[in-house]
């Protein structure tokens, strides 16, 4: 762990969009008390101001501030994409240990469900959910939760069956250990680095996806604020008032953007295949002050 | 009449995770024209890279630090490593004038293309002539290097032949623009034993026919004894021994080389329980050892050998770079 | 080659025939009365049990599903709630008007990406390389409805060079296309570099330099005809993608296509049209994935001989 801490601080870009990411989650924690001022305050008087002092990325059309509003929104979308990852985590984890380690039939009705929900995209499953749940926030943490679960099934359970033929493994089954016992102590170890691997990298598509799915209407409702949600309601004032878009923007493209970067920089240094990318780095350093290359 | 190939003072650094490797350490030798060199050595003595080298095909994160190619080409004799290493004069000399084969025919063949494709390709980088000569060409190289139904395989994929195949159809791609020197780097090493003399057959068959040199890679000692006529070892990036390969293996000189010929079973004839692995192991490529850099594994190391880097000497055919034979003490050295 | 494919049109027709059995279902795990919801709220009661006969809900489940099955095999999916449309007529121009979007973003993000990929590959750690990683790493962190905004609000409000909703002309379809490509083309930029840098990678490489092949014949025809294979695989996959981001463009920029009716028919609880929207759009994925899979045994000679 010290060791990944150390390569992690050695990159300064994946260093410098770390803290950024790290902010964006203590904003997310302290939005109520940092909110310059309450998001859901109508005043119709006060309505579309452009950015000013006092309202950084101007007021909406009911003259909230909107600035208040994406801190919030900001709070929003970091809850609804951690129950969203930690649904998948939590249903899919045990579920491609148990048919990774029993196999069968089991393994083979799984694998196959997960073969077709690979074929269709996350919106077509998310509008299938939205329909059945209505449109909710709860409906898009079950969306993105099941659209990333066939994902989630298929580490945890290649993870499983490979450590299912080392010879500690067996050893212990040898021993007379049950499965569960086995599962918990030697597979749950060894699957959890790539599940953090992997769950980092949906994060920035959760966002994506989240905001899209608000956009289209079918995630979070009005009032509670959502990015895709206030970039719709901005769309229709975009002759007398522009700005509004600038906030949800820049907010939506700093998380993702951060997470991405986090996240490739997680998988480089948790992957040893990857690592080879920092040494070329280094290469083209060196040899271009040889005369000769 | 100068040599066909001159190597000069080569240096190749790799960039590693542990810092910079020599991996050919101020490497010289020289090919007249006909004759046929044999490199030998481990695994990462820099063997391979030498070869690279010399088509200025070192890629990153190596490069060529410093040295001199001389090669006497059709027209002039130039130096290769001041030529852009992708310009049009290397371009033309690589599978022109210098044609090189592949230790692993699986790998170094294009999965997607036919071999009749690929052989076709390097025929036509180098000569402009309409596609069904070509092809007609290609055929006939096949047919020569022994490959059955010539024109039935011109269309078949790499992965439908069987490794001997594979490298047969290499060595056609390699031959025919009629290079003047033709580099063979581990032609047989991923071959499994029967093809192995197949191929060096075939091998051995074209250098008979062949007017230009070879240029030929191995570990294998046994497969030099019978392909080369001069011989140089090398060992952690550097030349330790440089012989016709009769002398090489009549009177070995320096340390490793005897340790090399003792390690190999195909020439210890009869009694088998002479043979003997060589103590120790090659130290990390980017571990810097003061003196010779075979002294830790060296059963005759001197106090100087830790101090100095013994130079590559001797006579005019037969050199060693091993302090036991820069004062001829040759006869003390056979005492022991 | 031919079992193949009809291995997978039997696929086909076995996973639209699930797809209408989940669809059915779906249409009970709505919560509510389907008669009322179809009715509207504030129909009269009369009205909500004329449609409950009409359309059997007062049947058994299985009488139910067997006269869905039959009808929808006929081609009758129902009429709209509120045009009173039949569904058919509904959906099957709308198919054609996301093929040509989605069609227009995956050739121009094709052809950018196998450019930009190749390039960088070629140059791979020089300043092109670095400018292109940049580019389609500020590509795939921008969601399509934010370059959309950004695009509408240049383009067409503040320039006012180019039209922003509908599908009347060719201009018309500037917009969507690049906001839906540019994405898919960031994304694809990325893997056409690794798979490039992966391709360039490979012993065959030095074998064709070692021919004296030219750099430009190396990149363009040894290891781009390799990278191909995951390549293809890729836009399969991107093609799905694309469809899902075309839901998103159709509603920007008031596209008349599949993606905006599913979502307008959602939020109109327009339940037949739902149906028979999500049952083509899918469907359509079922599609593309065939196609992939042909297009992938054509692309490697080992595929078809292993």
């Amino acid at each position: 762990m010290r060791k990944f801490f150390r390569d992690f601080s050695r990159d300064p870009v994946a260093l410098v969009f770390g803290l950024i990411l790290l902010g964006i989650y203590i904003v997310a924690i302290t939005a109520q008390w940092i909110a310059p001022g309450d998001p859901f305050e109508t005043n119709l008087r006060n309505g579309m101001q452009p950015p000013s002092w006092e309202h950084w990325f101007g007021t909406d059309q009911f003259g909230r501030d909107v600035l208040s509003r994406v801190i919030l929104a900001t709070q929003v979308t970091a809850r609804l994409t951690t129950l969203a990852i930690l649904f998948a985590v939590v249903l899919g984890v045990p579920i491609g240990m148990m048919v990774g380690y029993h196999g069968g039939l089991a393994d083979a009705i799984v694998m196959r469900i997960t073969d077709i929900m690979l074929i269709f995209p996350m919106i077509m499953l998310a509008i299938v959910i939205v329909v059945i749940a209505g449109p909710s926030e709860r409906g898009v943490i079950i969306a993105l939760g099941l659209s990333q679960l066939p994902e989630m099934i298929r580490i945890s359970r290649g993870v499983t069956l490979s450590l299912k033929e080392e010879l500690y493994v067996e050893a212990a089954v040898a021993a007379g250990a049950r499965w569960p016992w086995i599962l918990r102590r030697h597979v749950w170890p060894n699957i959890s680095t790539p599940i953090i691997v992997q769950a980092t990298l949906t994060l920035p598509v959760f966002v994506l996806n989240a905001s899209a799915l608000s956009y289209l209407g079918l995630g979070v409702q009005p009032p509670t604020p959502e990015w895709g949600q206030m970039l719709n309601e901005a769309k229709d004032f975009l002759i007398n008032a522009p700005y509004l878009i600038i906030g949800p923007s820049v907010a939506l493209f700093l998380f993702v953007l951060s997470a991405n970067l986090v996240g490739d920089a997680l998988q480089e240094t948790l992957n040893p295949r990857t690592k080879s990318r920092r040494i070329t780095r280094r290469f083209y350093r060196v040899s271009r002050k040889s005369a000769l290359s | 009449m100068s040599p066909l190939l001159e190597v000069r003072g080569l240096r190749v650094n790799f960039l590693t995770d542990r810092g910079i490797a020599r991996a050919v350490d101020g490497v010289s030798f020289s090919i007249e024209s006909g004759r046929t060199l044999g490199v030998v050595g481990e695994s990462g003595c820099g063997k391979s890279v030498t070869s690279r080298a010399i088509l200025r095909l070192v890629d990153p994160p190596g490069w060529i630090e410093s040295g001199e190619i001389l090669f006497a080409g059709r027209e002039r004799r130039e130096d290769l490593v001041k030529l852009p290493a992708n310009g049009r004069r290397m371009r033309a000399i690589r599978g022109g004038e210098i044609a090189m084969i592949f230790q692993e025919p699986m790998t170094a063949l294009n999965p997607v293309f036919t071999i009749g494709d690929q052989t076709v390709e390097a025929l036509r980088l180098h000569r402009s002539m309409p596609a069904a000569e070509a092809r007609e060409r290609a055929v006939a190289a096949f047919a020569s290097v022994g490959i059955p139904a010539p024109e039935q395989r011109f269309r078949e994929y790499p992965h439908q032949l069987s490794g001997g195949m594979r490298q047969r159809a290499m060595i056609a791609m390699a031959m025919i623009c009629n290079p003047q020197l033709l580099i063979a780097d581990e032609p047989t090493t991923a071959l499994d034993v029967t093809i192995q003399a197949q191929v060096l057959d075939l091998m051995n068959e074209m250098r008979q026919q062949f007017d230009g040199s070879i240029l030929f890679i191995t570990h294998d000692l046994g497969v030099i004894a019978g392909m080369a006529d001069d011989v140089i070892v090398m060992y952690r990036g550097k030349v330790v021994e440089s012989a016709p390969v009769r002398d090489l293996f009549r009177q070995p000189r320096h340390p490793y080389t005897r340790g090399l010929l003792r390690s190999a079973p195909s020439l210890v004839k009869g009694n088998r329980e002479k043979l003997e692995a060589i103590e120790g192991t090659v130290p990390q490529p980017t571990e810097h050892i003061r003196g010779c850099a075979f002294a830790p594994r060296c059963a005759h190391v001197m106090p100087r050998c830790r101090e100095t880097v013994p130079a590559l000497a001797g006579g005019e055919q037969h050199r060693a770079a091993c302090f036991l034979h820069h004062d001829e003490t040759e006869e003390m050295y056979d005492a022991v | 080659m031919p079992r193949l494919i009809l291995s997978r049109l039997v696929f086909m027709v076995l996973a639209g025939f699930l797809l209408l059995s989940f669809l059915f279902a779906l249409f009970h795990m709505i919560p509510g009365d389907p008669a009322r919801l179809m009715a509207g709220d504030n129909a009269p009661e009369e009205l909500v049990q004329s449609i409950r006969r009409a359309y059997g809900f007062d049947q058994p489940l299985h009488v139910q599903y067997l006269s869905y099955m039959q009808r929808v095999l006929m081609g009758d999916f129902g009429v709209s709630n509120y045009t009173r449309q039949p569904v058919l007529e509904v959906v099957l121009p709308r198919i054609g008007n996301t093929a040509a979007l989605a069609g227009c973003a995956m050739l121009f993000a094709m052809t950018v990406s196998l450019i930009l990929g190749s390039f960088s590959a070629m140059f791979w750690g020089g300043p092109v390389d670095k400018g292109v990683t940049a580019f389609s790493l500020v590509g795939i962190c921008t969601p399509v409805f934010v370059t959309g905004i950004i695009g509408i609000y240049l383009f067409g409000v503040y320039l006012r060079w180019l039209p922003i909703g509908g599908m009347s002309s060719w201009q018309h379809f500037i917009l969507p296309v690049l906001t839906l490509g540019a994405y898919q083309a960031a994304m694809f930029t990325r893997m056409v570099r690794s798979c490039m840098v992966d391709a360039l990678g490979r012993d065959f490489i030095t074998t064709a330099r070692a021919k004296g092949a030219p750099e430009r014949r190396v990149v363009f025809h040894h290891a781009l005809r390799n990278a191909l294979l995951p390549i293809i695989t890729l836009f399969g996959l991107g093609v799905g993608h694309t469809l899902g981001g075309s839901v998103v463009t159709e509603t920007i920029f008031n596209w008349p296509g599949l993606g905006r009716l599913m979502v307008d028919s959602i939020l109109t609880r327009d339940l037949p049209v739902m149906q028979g929207a999500i049952f083509f759009f899918a469907m359509i994925f079922i599609l593309v994935n065939l196609l992939v899979d042909i297009l992938y045994t054509w692309a490697d000679p080992r595929v078809s001989y292993d």
